[in-house]
């Protein structure tokens, strides 16, 4: 688990310098390992969203609420990005 | 079914009929140069090529009967006047007529125009809605020439400066705002980012992935744009 950790720790390194793809590249491989792994898909739907990719930030946000339908933060992004489409 | 007529397809004119139109309503445009159209045929329920401001045409074309006509015949005032004048003697129900100030707007209410609109005023008020909003638009028409797109940054800008973009030399535009999602990281570590805008940037700011661009330009500069990839 240590090494998951890790890789959402650069994940979220690379998102905060602007550096979206390798972001994601981490944020991916982590995912390999734990396709279920609510923070990762939920920080996926957040960088999607941040550059202007709606439809890809939905489809994150959707898989987190299909494992955690009470996850409030991925609901208000959802419902954000449906008001603005 | 009502019957409108748009005199005048220049950009506002067009838009105003093929949106008429995908709203299923009986539209007659017309316009003197053929190839404007052209362009619009296929959209309308009936095209004409032809002057406006002779009375006969219009007769001919049956317009008598029309419940709108929208009179957009650009910054060729006294034709506006003169194609409002004679929609009104011809019976025309509702006439709106395009109008670039208000001194434009008070004659043309005079010869008969039910409405004037003022399509640069309600775009700056458009712009300046848009400008605060979070919501994306496309294209902004300022004159018939000229206009505000707002874009997202095409892959190929990712990563270049604006000098190096040459923006002004290649499609005689200027990137005129950028808006941004700059990331942040909230009080229990979870990521989040806040819009911004950065007005005007200068010669080195540097496009990032996401990047939405406002740029200023002349029509055809935006159109070519709007393509890159």
């Amino acid at each position: 688990m240590d090494d998951i950790k890790e890789l959402i720790e650069e994940g979220k390194f690379y998102f905060l310098n602007q550096k979206y793809n390798e972001a994601l590249q981490y944020l991916n491989k982590a995912l390999e390992k734990d396709p279920a792994n609510i923070e990762v898909l939920y920080t996926i739907g957040i960088i999607y969203e941040s550059i202007n990719n709606p439809d890809k930030a939905l489809e994150y946000f959707k898989k987190v609420i299909k494992i955690d339908p009470q996850h409030e933060d991925a609901i208000i992004h959802i419902h954000s990005i449906s008001e603005n489409q | 079914m009502e019957r409108f007529v748009v005199i005048g397809l220049g950009r506002f004119g067009q838009s105003v009929a093929i949106n008429l139109a995908k709203l299923n309503k009986n539209v007659i445009a017309i316009d003197k140069d053929p190839q404007k159209v052209e362009e619009i045929a296929d959209f309308v329920f009936q095209a004409a090529a032809c002057d406006a401001t002779d009375e006969k045409n219009l007769r001919d074309l049956g317009l008598k009967n029309a419940d709108v006509g929208v009179v957009s015949v650009g910054e060729d005032i006294s034709s506006s006047i003169l194609i409002t004048l004679t929609l009104k003697e011809m019976g025309v129900k509702k006439i709106i007529s395009k109008a670039l100030s208000q001194v434009q707007g008070k004659v043309l209410i005079k010869v008969g125009a039910d409405r004037v609109i003022y399509p640069e005023r309600d775009m700056g008020e458009r712009l300046a809605k848009r400008l605060s909003s979070p919501q994306l638009f496309d294209l902004i028409e300022l004159t018939e020439s000229h206009g505000i797109l707002e874009l997202l940054a095409p892959e190929s800008f990712v990563g270049k400066r604006l000098d190096q973009l040459e923006l002004r030399k290649k499609y005689d535009v200027t990137v005129i705002a950028v808006k941004r999602n700059v990331p942040k990281l909230k009080d229990d570590g979870s990521t989040s980012f806040k819009e911004s805008m950065i007005l005007s940037p200068g010669p080195d700011f540097e496009i990032l992935l996401g990047d939405i661009m406002i740029i200023l330009g002349k029509s055809k500069g935006l159109d070519k744009i709007k393509k890159v990839k």
